[in-house]
């Protein structure tokens, strides 16, 4: 073999010799630019309080193991059947620290204490939305549908706890409306909110036409066109947040806008615009997660103390036509009949039933309605914020009869969180926890916890 | 007719493939009729010989049909609906401004974007109830909030995205909408100009303004021109046209429209818009705005030629399925429970009802048979479950079957009018059935009860096994419940012979089986003994008749038809409803004087 190097050879070569550990450390760097940061990963409870029907002769509220689509929802889940592979059903999951206290200060107080904190006792420490809050120094968003009796601990009346107090939050979204202004910073970084200039003529072209509208039609029309109006203007404010022309719901993160239609003092008692309320508190949830302000939110739906009647619910949303206007939650989780003032809730009534799948079904579309925000905004990778979200949504109570010996575990629907988990599926989790469960979230989420309240299963989501 | 030769007919129904050209030659002969010929002669025809013929020659004497009988049906109804002896200072009701309904958003931005996507779920829009009339595109079954708009917004980005997305396409939407500008590196403003006015007429369904303080193209030109390139200008007119009241409002525009009292006819292009969204759901089509510009809308041969084409027109399918969704409650059928049902058995169900409207409005058959019709569209399995004779060749299939020897007619029969109605998973109920009985196919225009009514009378005095017919008794002695009940009930408790999912039963198996009285007397005197009997008096009572028309009416004028006169011209279709078609309906509706006109009202 010839070993001999020409002058040009020897250069080149040792050039490189003498060139690659400096290449390796300008390399790594580069590596480093090239990999964006991973997308914020979020957590959302939605807590259901006192309970829904979920015995075998029933209308089906779980469905047969297996992947789930739009036609095998079942009655109560058809609400979410747009989004079929968008959420799961956990079947048969145990709750023991809920039947642990259960037994002590009766069957709601120890549902509502140990949802997000597996406690042993009545005094729990902290939950997993606050948990998530401390870790990652963000804001946790308590949005509750009562606030009354904000004691340090008060069985149903929250499900969110820090320090040993429970954490009562917002009723009213203009409350969060106004918090939320705060933090947000939208991400044109300017500090004058600026319409481009196709964005404005574009809506100041709507709004010609408008005006031209209300100078020609009589008066039964003009609240119709005074309400498009409104909605031009709000839209203009948020064009303008946003810095283009592009959907108001998709991209990057903008101020808030308020509507002062739901901005209500009396949030806790007023049932007349619940529903209006918690899409709003919906809105605003999206933003705080598109600006990166909060990444855990906990939402109390309807404790059992409040003293609120429902609205009429959507047509779309009544099962058998049957309607929630006028009814406590109380009365429709033990199927529509108080035997007496004894509160015997052991019979139901005709409607029973049907009112109780109105009401799950009413109660499900607050969190289809997050679900589809969350769907319209994206991270930064322009991955969906609801793929990087869970949405851990559940009842508190296993049967609103108590039927004890019938109930076949909590009514559990897990939504989002696409790119770590594998939703659209009906779960049969007969040998696990809701303290696995948790578990599990904290290991997706990234919280580095070793145990949650015990429990160090993981499970296969 | 034999039901085998009813499922010869209906196989060639659904595979009929001349509708169109058949159409357009004006015949006045439905596409249903067609078939039928088509069918009696063979269904061999060749396509180009059919049509060098001009059909009238060699079909009129193969089968001894007369292409005129329509046209005949026609103008005694017309005749008796134009003359409108209803009121002779007749002022029609307003329509006010109309919100598109989800359905209509839908087709129009389909039909005028060319796009396969739903606008209501790129824009996550929320489901809308129904108005006063039965139906989501009723002007008062809307209300506009803030995130109303910015979901309408929404979508309309998507869509404008959409649309440039196309651009590599040569059969997309971009090439279609923009067809001067494709290939070309610089757009030049004569193309420009023509493709404003192209998508804004078909958007707003008229000329844009072009002169005066309101220019609307040049409005609509800055914002095109205020982008860099063509595309983003293209995008930003969608935008435009999309989020703009006069595409997502439909109003009627007149000088005397701010005046109380004026009564106006309809403008050409007004009406090219009422009509296309009666009968298509949707904006019109090139044609129609073709025929607006020329003025032969406001011309009886003009309408009468524009209906009759949209009739023969496959979009004619849209308001098929608005009916069945809406009248039928079909739209949220699956989500009724049915305990004992399987799930191919209710989604036959389901089919039956939707196949009924597609027959009436697809193939013109009458609009009677809605309530009338002792066949109905069956695969084997519901005719098993029916309990009639099925002879279909393909037990998969649908076929018009007669309901013989079965007490079933009409809707009435339909399992899912039965379970819909149905009320409990457990049990029927029969004020349910009664109001669905009577707001849908009556038009009782039975309100709602009053606020916090309580039930009337002691229930713990009844016996444990009470029927349903002994509550409803305790109901009725209260005169607070008795005016409304008196008719439900009665309504209600002749159906009790149909179980919750629409099995026939002569006793309540729950009870003992006490024996179902299915008896009642009506409030007008009426008194039946069986189901039948009331089925048989309710198809053939005028009542029910201009029920039906009403409805109709109600869809092409957007609102409920409550009124002396709406009543009156819906009374005179119906007394013709026996003999007319679904078209003859249409065309009665579409030129009566409700649907002409418009009143004014001050601001």
């Amino acid at each position: 073999m010839n070993f001999k190097l020409n002058r040009r050879q020897f250069i080149s070569s040792s050039g490189t010799v003498f060139m690659l550990p400096y290449l390796e450390s300008i390399m790594a760097p580069l590596n480093a630019m090239a990999l964006p940061p991973p997308d914020p990963r979020r957590y959302v409870a939605i807590y259901m309080p006192d309970g829904t029907y979920n015995r075998s002769d029933r209308p089906i509220w779980y469905q047969n193991t297996g992947a789930l689509n739009s036609s095998n929802m079942g009655e109560v889940l058809s609400v979410f059947s747009a989004n079929a592979a968008d959420f799961s059903v956990y079947k048969n999951i145990a709750m023991s620290a809920a039947d642990n206290l259960s037994n002590q200060i009766g069957q709601h107080p120890g549902e509502a204490i140990t949802f997000m904190t597996m406690s042993k006792n009545t005094t729990p420490q902290i939950s997993l939305d606050q948990i998530v809050g401390q870790k990652t120094g963000k804001t946790v968003y308590v949005i509750n549908g009562n606030p009354a009796d904000p004691g340090p601990v008060d069985g149903d009346n929250a499900i969110s706890y820090l320090n040993g107090k429970q954490v009562i939050g917002f009723s009213n979204p203009g409350d969060m409306y106004r918090d939320l202004l705060g933090k947000v910073v939208p991400s044109t970084g300017s500090s004058t909110p600026r319409l481009p200039a196709s964005g404005k003529s574009i809506i100041d072209s709507s709004m010609t036409d408008l005006t031209a509208l209300k100078n020609s039609l009589g008066k039964s029309d003009q609240p119709a066109l005074d309400q498009f109006l409104s909605g031009l203007r709000t839209l203009e404010t948020k064009l303008a947040s946003t810095g283009g022309s592009g959907a108001v719901g998709v991209g990057s993160c903008q101020n808030p806008t308020n509507d002062p239609n739901v901005d209500k003092t009396d949030a806790a008692t007023n049932g007349s615009l619940w529903l209006e309320r918690f899409q709003e508190f919906n809105s605003l949830i999206s933003i705080a997660f598109a600006c990166d302000v909060s990444r855990s939110v906990a939402m109390m739906l309807y404790p059992e103390s409040a003293g609120l009647t429902y609205p009429s619910a959507p047509s779309n949303l009544r099962f058998n036509g049957v309607d929630i206007v006028g009814w406590y939650n109380h009365n429709i989780s033990h199927f529509g009949h108080v035997i007496n003032s004894n509160a015997d809730y052991s019979h139901e009534s005709s409607d029973g039933i049907p009112r109780c799948i109105t009401r799950d079904r009413y109660f499900f579309s607050v969190a289809v309605d997050l679900m589809n925000k969350l769907k319209g905004i994206n991270d930064p990778s322009g991955s969906r914020i609801l793929d990087n979200t869970i949405m851990h949504i559940q009842y508190g109570v296993k049967d609103g009869m108590h039927y004890a010996g019938n109930t076949i575990a909590a009514p559990l629907v897990v939504a989002g969180g696409k790119n770590f988990m594998n939703p659209g599926q009906s779960y049969d989790f007969s040998s696990y926890d809701v303290g696995d469960m948790l578990y599990t979230f904290n290991t997706m989420l990234g919280l580095g916890m070793t145990n949650f309240g015990g429990f160090t299963k993981q499970m296969k989501l | 007719m034999n039901h085998r030769f009813r499922r010869i007919l209906w196989r060639s129904y659904r595979h009929c493939p001349l509708t169109r050209q058949f159409k357009s030659l004006n015949t006045g002969m439905s596409r249903g009729t067609f078939c039928k010929i088509k069918v009696l002669c063979g269904g061999l025809f060749v396509k180009r010989l059919i049509l060098s013929l001009f059909f009238s020659f060699s079909l009129v004497n193969c089968t001894g049909f007369k292409a005129s009988q329509n046209l005949t049906s026609n103008v005694q109804l017309l005749s008796s609906v134009q003359q409108n002896t209803c009121n002779s200072s007749f002022v029609p009701k307003k329509v006010n401004v109309h919100l598109l309904s989800n359905d209509e958003y839908n087709n129009s931005v389909a039909d005028l974007l060319y796009t396969q996507s739903k606008g209501s779920d790129l824009g996550i829009f929320e489901a809308r109830g129904p108005g006063p009339s039965g139906f989501t595109n009723d002007t008062s079954s809307f209300a506009i909030s803030d995130l109303t708009i910015a979901k309408y917004w929404d979508a309309a980005v998507a869509l404008a995205n959409e649309v440039i997305a196309s651009k590599s396409d040569p059969n997309g939407a971009y090439a279609k909408i923009a067809a001067c500008a494709v290939g070309k590196s610089t757009v030049d403003s004569v193309c420009v100009d023509s493709i404003i006015r192209g998508l804004a007429l078909r958007a707003w369904h008229r000329p844009l303004v072009e002169a005066g303080t309101n220019n609307e193209f040049s409005r609509l030109q800055a914002i095109v021109s205020a982008d860099s390139n063509f595309d983003d200008g293209l995008s930003d007119l969608i935008k435009a046209l999309l989020i703009s009241p006069n595409f997502l409002f439909v109003s009627i525009l007149n000088s005397q429209a701010t005046v109380d009292g004026a009564v106006f006819n309809l403008n050409n292009y007004q009406l090219a818009t009422r009509l296309s969204y009666f009968l298509w759901q949707s904006i019109p089509d090139d044609q129609l705005l073709a025929d607006a510009a020329a003025g032969k809308l406001t011309q009886t041969d003009g309408l009468n030629a524009a209906i009759t084409r949209m009739l023969g027109d496959p979009k004619m399918q849209r308001l098929s399925t608005a009916m069945g969704n809406e009248w039928a409650h079909l739209a949220n059928f699956a989500t009724v429970i049915t305990p004992g049902l399987d799930d191919a058995t209710k989604t036959a169900m389901e089919t039956e009802t939707q196949m009924m409207f597609d027959d009436i409005v697809l193939h013109d058959s009458k609009l009677i048979n809605l309530t009338s019709a002792t066949s109905s569209f069956l695969n084997k399995a519901l005719a098993d479950y029916y309990g009639v004779s099925f002879k279909g060749a393909d037990p998969t299939k649908f076929y018009y079957t007669s309901l013989s020897p079965t007490n079933r007619m009409g809707i009435f029969g339909q399992g899912s009018f039965l379970v819909y109605s149905g009320g409990s998973p457990t049990e029927t109920h029969p004020v349910k059935r009664g109001k669905a009985v009577a707001n849908d196919w009556v038009c009782a225009d039975i309100p709602p009860p009053p606020p916090n009514v309580k039930p009337a009378g002691d229930l713990s005095t009844l016996p444990a096994n009470a029927t349903p017919r002994q509550v409803l008794a305790v109901h009725t002695s209260s005169p607070t419940c008795e005016a409304c009940h008196n008719t439900l009930d009665s309504y209600g408790l002749a159906f009790e012979t149909f179980d919750m999912v629409g099995k026939t039963r002569s006793v309540y198996s729950a009870l003992g089986n006490a024996p179902i009285d299915p008896s009642g007397t009506l409030v007008n005197g009426y008194s039946f003994l069986t189901t039948t009997q009331l089925i048989n008096y309710i198809s053939n009572d005028s009542a029910t008749k201009a029920c039906l028309a009403r409805k109709v009416m109600s869809l092409g004028l957007t609102r409920a038809t409550s009124n002396f006169d709406d009543r009156c011209v819906a009374g005179q279709i119906g007394a013709n409803l026996s003999s007319a078609k679904f078209s003859d309906v249409v065309r009665a509706i579409a030129t009566s004087r409700q649907f002409l006109n418009q009143s004014g009202e001050a601001q």
